[in-house]
Parts: C-alpha cells; structure tokens; sequence
C-alpha cells in the first residue's frame, strides 16, 4: 500500500471514475458514437435499401422513417463524414445489399463536395482506415494504391473491440470547455446529435444558423472542384450495380438556396447535367428542391425536416416500383 | 504499434505479466524479449520484421566476423554498412534520388528515364539502422566485444520500447544491462511510471491538441499572409513536434525503467538553448551524439583549421537533415542549421550577448527564432510553401481574425507546452524540498493528475511523428 505506483494508480483510477460517473451527460445521445461509426464498419450484406453519402446523408435520412413509409425493408444508412462517391465506397455500400432480396436499391446522397479531389483523398472515412488498418481491400484500393495498405487487414480485431467498447470509449471521452461549463448551467448552445442505431444521426445546432456557411463554402472548393474523373467513375459504377439488378437512386441534398447557390458557383456542379448523365447510365434521379427543408446548420438537415425528406425518399421510390421501376 | 493504442495496453499488460517469470535467465529473457519486440513490431505489418531480421543479422555475423578475422576487419565493416546503407537507401531515398536525377535531367533539356520507386519505408527504420550500425563500427573499433548469443544480439537491437523511435541506444550502454535479471525495485517502477505519465501526456494532452491547428495550417492551399498568424503556427509546430518526440522517449525510458534497465535522457530542455550549438546538445540527444562520434569526430571535428571545422559541422548537419526524410525541405534544413551553427561560430554572437544583462534570455530567443525557421522546412509539405512561409514571417501583415479563429483552440496547449519547458528550466529535480515526504506526496497527486489529463484532456489520437523515419 505505500509504494508510490501502487498509490499513484489508485489515486488516477478515482479520479477518472469519478469523472465519468458525475459528467453531465453531454450533448451526445443514443447509441455511443465510437460503436456506431465501428459498427457500420462491420455491417454485412443484410438490406435490401442502403443510402449512401457524406454527413448530409447520415444527419438528413432516417431508415426508421422510411421504413414506416415503404413498409417492412431493411434500410441502413451508410453515410460518413465528407464521404467522396469513389467506386470504392459505392462499392463497399452495394455490398450491404443482400443478394436475395427482390428489391435492392441504393440511394446516392449527391453533394458537390462528395465528387471533389479533396473529397475522395481525405475523407473521414478513408482515415479512419488509415487509424485502424483496412482490412476491407474494397474500401481502400483507390485511394490507397498501396498494397500495404490494403493487406494490413490484421486490426478488424479493433474494429469490432471499439463496437464492444463503444460505450467505455464513450464515456472517457475528452472533456471539452463547454462541457465543463454545462456541469452548473446544463447545455443551452452547441450541436447536440442523437446516434441511432440504423446510422441516422438527428442533429441540431442551438443557436441555429451559420454566418460562415458561405465563406466556407468558398474555402472548401478553392482548388477543389468538381473531378470529371470521379464523377465518370460514378457513373460507370452506376451502370454496373443496374446490370447486376440494384436499383440505383440519386437526389441533389436540399440545403438553404444561398448556400446551394455558392456551391454550385464555385465547384462547378450543374444539376441538369449531372441528373442527365445519372439516367444515362441507369439510374433514377429523383427531385425534392419543389420543397424547402429546414436547415440547423446551413449545411445539414434539423431533425424534423430530415423525417421529411425521409418519407418524402420513401414515396418516391414507392411511386416509381408502383410504375415498374423496380428490377 | 502505437502507444496511445488499445493493442499496446494489452500487448504491454501480457509482457510486464510474463517479464518475471523470463527475467531470471540469461537465454529466457533475450528469447522473451526478442520475441515481444518482433510482434509489437510486426503488428504494423509482419512482412517488415524480415528486413528487421535481415539487417540485424547481417551486423550479428558481422561483428563476429570483424572479430575473428581482424586483419580484413576493414572490408568486413565496409560490407555491413553498405548492406545497412542499401536497406536504408532503397527504402527511403531510392524514389528522392530518381526524381532529383530526372528534374535535373528535365532541366537541362533531356527527358526523365530513371524509374521512380516509391516504397513505403517501415517504421522506425533509421533509427534501427543506426543502431545496428553503431554496433559493428564499436566492435570494429575494438571498444565492444562482439556479443555470441544471437537473441542477446537480437534482444538489443530489438528492443520495443525504442526500436520505433529511438532513443537510438548504443550497444555499448544496453548489450550489459541486458545480462541483469535482478526484480525491478519500487523506487524504478516509481520512476519508470512518472517518466511514461510525463511522455504520455506530452503526446496526448499538448502534441496531440496542437496537431488539428498545425495540420489545418500547413494543408491548406494558400498560405495566410499574416506574420503573427505563422508565428503562432509555427510555435504549435515546435511544441508539437517536441512533446510527441519526447514523450515517445519518455514513454520508452520509463517502459526501460519497468524492465530494470536504463536508457540515456533523449532531450534536456531544448527550448531553453541560448545558441544553436547548445540546443544540438539538448534536442534528440541520442541523434546527434550519434553523428559527432561516428561522423563529425571522424572527420576531424573541431581539431583541424576553421575551415575544415566548418566543412565537418557542414557535412554533419546535412546528414542530419537527410536523416530526417528524403525531400529537399530536409537537405534546406540541414543547410539552415549548418549556416545558423557556423554563423555562430564566427560572430560568437550568443557568448557575447549572454556577458550583457538579460543577455541569456535574448539569446534564447534568438535561438529559437532560428530553432522555429528550420521547422519551417522541417513541417512545410514543400519547398515552395515553406519559402512563401518564411517570407510572410518577416513580412508586415495584421492577424487574419479567421486565421486566429482556427488556432484558438489550440492556444491553451500551447501555452501548456511553453509553461512545462519554463518550469522543466527551473529543474525541480534539484530543489532542497524534494527530500521531503510531502514532495513524495505531491508527486504521486501530480502524476494521477497528469493521467487523469491522458484520458480526459486528449487531443485527436494520431501517430508519432518520429515513426515515419
């Protein structure tokens, strides 16, 4: 009892169980975040409708409400943060459909950003394939042409320990200033998010709104435009999943109009002919700028016109299987 | 593996576990240990720890061969450095060295022809190298006997805790604690535990915060033209750089420790240097001790004319920069701190400055504006950046507000950094009161503090720096 590591140990363990017993419960609920995202990682081929996309998507679909629409289908949502629509992801998304199912569909969640350089080389996704090593070869081999890479798939064993220890990871998370000031007042500003487990994530920024939403919009495609390159393999990736009987669905995000406005300015992005070339190779493009969805951030959906948009997705893709539509 | 990873918390738990039971015996604890540190090692990637194996039997054989045939001793040792070399070479500077060659080719009207390898270095490759090599040249030199016992051999050169990223230990220091199989006191488990808490939280807590601020500024495609805006990155940078270094020397010191062997300290307060020649000898010890005795000391070192002293502290300082990667931002950082040392050396700028009062605090601030340009070079993505960097340092410009915005996040860990190096200037180690028991009692409360801060404090876990040379 009197060696000093001993008592030093002890004195660490206190603090930090005290810490985590007594924290305020932080502006993050549902579904601890370090098991969703690796939980996602671990997903197999068991939906019949996967939505695809950045964090446009994984913050604006939610497959409960979509489900409710469409009746009994098995919907996850695969989006992550600044997720490029690189054959690699699109692919590893059409390997969640499962290959019995009578009515696969993926649904692309377009935005310009998902179709840039930048997009495809950094996005969260990719690094945290570079954090806990690829054991997908799928995922990684575009952008990391790198047989090294792609063959240190020895740390899947990580993957599935963060999904077990998703809610210790959670719970030790690091204590942010905001949070330390909410221990008296509780939390009135900042992004409060609910982590479900079908991959939504019901966001909401208090204040709402985002002054710097347009010069960042500037910042992110400077230099960064729209690759012809990506969006080609896009499409090529699209005729494919057709051929291999997938129906393919693709919607611009809605977002403010001055934002939207921006975007395309300054990446590059037109709606007409992206649509035109989407159906070219087989898809469907389906529409929802008739309708304004509220935004919390400038960027991503507030959680009640999320639920919108989702039942709205839900009837469209009902209205064209009614039509025939379905393979 | 990583230290701040989950793995190496159970990699760790199952060695200090199994340690007693091999400690004990000669053989059980070299073939424990060689066999620990090829795991840890090749959990990065297995295929690597066969050029681990190779390059550490190409100097075991080496060393006995240099001992058993003394009269070809010379071409024996030309032999291993070369192969050490060659490894080195192709895997590090193979692709650098084509690129150079075809540029220069381009630019002199002909087309590119060499091929360009890019092969991904393993980790911890020089440092191991070095290592390996260091052994040979003291058998050579007869001042260590070349060791019989393979894993013995294997055992030091393997090491875990610094075979990633050093300290670069010399044979001479660890090849006889390595036959000690005494138990760890508690007074070495106390110090082992206060060293790895210090490293741990000068990686997690300051390199890690300071790394988003850092990354977000060097990545971006136009460098903001505000002085104080690169002034302060820059700092990030250097405070960065140094808490992710020596914490991972610290962690491996204090690892070491847990086994009951000691390694040399690898920085000693580098950023309280008042000339550039003193911070050489306080930043990466192990390096550049490496360096004067193999490479500086060799060619004469200080001991012929002013000239030749300059030619030797040159040549060692570019080295020293191509040690550190293959591009030419780390050839231009070799140069600057070569000009920096023998600029120095001329003007005796820092003696003289340190005889006028409140000359030594000057002059470490002159030497850490020279300190902070070479991170310039040494963090910049290229050439190009870091020359526009260092024009907009000395270049009139007020603070970009959305500039300031982005690093303001990581202004209190650096102010953390500054404040643990002021402190570490002041060396509590030799204040009268750490005899007491209440500075006992205070140091057990500051390290569960500085832990605490590891898991609660943490920035966004990311390498170590260090592991990509």
């Amino acid at each position: 009892m009197r060696d000093p590591t001993f008592q030093t140990g002890l004195l660490a363990i206190v603090l930090i169980l005290a810490v985590a017993l007594y924290r305020p419960p932080g502006r993050v609920t549902g579904v601890p975040p370090e098991q969703l995202w690796n939980q996602k990682l671990l997903w197999g081929p068991e939906f019949d409708l996967v939505l695809a996309g950045d964090s446009r998507t994984f913050q604006g679909l939610s497959p409960a409400r979509m489900r409710d629409t469409v009746g009994c289908r098995r919907i996850a949502n695969f989006g992550f943060a600044a997720a490029a629509l690189t054959t690699s992801y699109l692919r590893a998304s059409e390997a969640l459909l499962d290959p019995a199912s009578s009515r696969r569909a993926l649904v692309l969640g377009v935005t310009p950003h998902s179709l840039t350089p930048n997009a495809a080389r950094e996005n969260e996704l990719v690094s945290r394939w570079t954090q806990i090593r690829p054991w997908h070869p799928g995922l990684v081999e575009r952008q990391w042409d790198n047989e090294f890479l792609s063959l240190a798939h020895q740390e899947r064993l990580g993957v599935e320990l963060g999904v077990w220890l998703g809610p210790l990871f959670h719970t030790l998370r690091p204590l942010r200033l905001g949070e330390l000031r909410s221990w008296w007042g509780g939390h009135r500003t900042g992004y409060f998010q609910t982590f479900h487990p079908d991959g939504w994530v019901e966001s909401r920024q208090l204040p709402e709104g985002n002054p710097d939403a347009i010069s960042w919009s500037r910042r992110i495609f400077q230099g960064n435009r729209i690759s012809p390159e990506l969006t080609t393999a896009a499409f090529d990736w699209v005729t494919a999943a057709t051929r291999r009987g997938a129906n393919v669905y693709g919607f611009l995000f809605p977002v403010p109009a001055p934002v939207a406005a921006v975007e395309a300015a300054v990446s590059g992005w037109s709606e007409i002919r992206f649509a035109e070339r989407f159906q070219q190779a087989g898809g469907v493009w389906l529409d929802f700028s008739a309708k304004a969805y509220a935004s919390h951030d400038d960027c991503h959906l507030r959680a009640d016109a999320a639920l919108s948009l989702s039942t709205d997705l839900a009837l469209a893709i009902l209205r064209h299987e009614q039509k025939g539509g379905a393979r | 593996m990583r230290y701040n990873s989950f793995a190496f918390l159970v990699f760790a738990a199952v060695f200090f576990a199994t340690w007693p039971l091999v400690r004990g015996r000669d053989r059980s604890r070299w073939v424990a240990l060689t066999l620990f540190s090829f795991f840890f090692y090749g959990w990065w990637d297995w295929r690597f720890t066969t050029l681990l194996a190779a390059s550490g039997l190409i100097d075991y054989w080496a060393a006995l061969a240099i001992e058993k045939w003394r009269d070809r001793r010379r071409p024996l040792l030309a032999l291993s450095l070369g192969c050490n070399l060659t490894i080195l070479g192709a895997f590090k500077y193979a692709g650098f060295a084509a690129e150079s060659f075809n540029s220069l080719f381009e630019a002199l009207g002909g087309s590119a022809w060499l091929p360009v390898l890019r092969m991904l270095p393993p980790a911890g490759l020089s440092f191991y190298t070095f290592q390996a090599m260091s052994y040979t040249i003291d058998v050579y030199r007869g001042r260590l006997a070349a060791t019989r016992d393979i894993f013995h051999f294997f055992s030091y050169l393997t090491l875990f805790p610094q075979l990633v990223a050093g300290p670069i230990v010399r044979a001479a220091d660890l090849l006889p604690q390595l036959t000690w199989g005494r138990a760890v006191t508690a007074e070495q488990r106390w110090g082992g535990l206060r060293l790895m808490a210090q490293g741990f939280f000068k990686k997690m807590v300051i390199a890690d915060n300071l790394a988003p601020a850092v990354n977000h500024a060097f990545s971006a495609f136009d460098v903001t033209p505000s002085a104080p805006y690169w002034w302060l990155v820059v700092s990030m940078t250097a405070f960065q750089v140094y808490g992710d270094f020596s914490g991972y020397s610290d962690i491996a010191t204090g690892l070491c420790k847990w086994m009951g062997y000691q390694l040399l300290p690898n920085f000693d307060r580098p950023y309280t240097a008042a000339s550039m020649r003193e911070f050489w000898t306080r930043w990466h010890i192990s390096l550049t001790s490496w360096f004067r005795d193999y490479v500086y000391y060799p060619l004469g070192g200080s001991r012929g004319t002013e000239a030749m002293t300059h030619r030797n502290s040159w040549l060692t300082m570019l080295l020293v920069g191509i040690w550190h990667g293959a591009s030419w931002n780390f050839v231009a950082f070799g140069v600057l701190h070569a000009t920096f040392l023998s600029v120095e050396r001329v003007a005796r700028i820092p003696e003289r400055l340190c005889k006028l009062p409140l000359g030594r605090p000057a002059a470490v601030l002159l030497t850490l504006a020279q300190v902070w340009l070479g991170y310039v070079l040494f963090r910049a993505v290229s050439f190009d950046q870091a020359t526009r960097i260092i024009l907009t340092l000395f270049s009139p410009g007020g603070m970009d507000q959305a500039g300031l915005g982005l690093l303001r996040p990581a202004l209190p860990f650096l102010a953390l950094g500054v404040l643990w190096e002021l402190i570490a200037a002041l060396e509590p180690h030799k204040w009268s009161v750490t005899a007491t028991s209440g500075w006992r009692q205070a140091q057990i409360v500051f390290t569960a503090v500085l832990i605490f801060c590891c898991v609660y404090l943490r920035g966004p876990g990311s390498a170590f720096v260090y592991f990509q040379f």
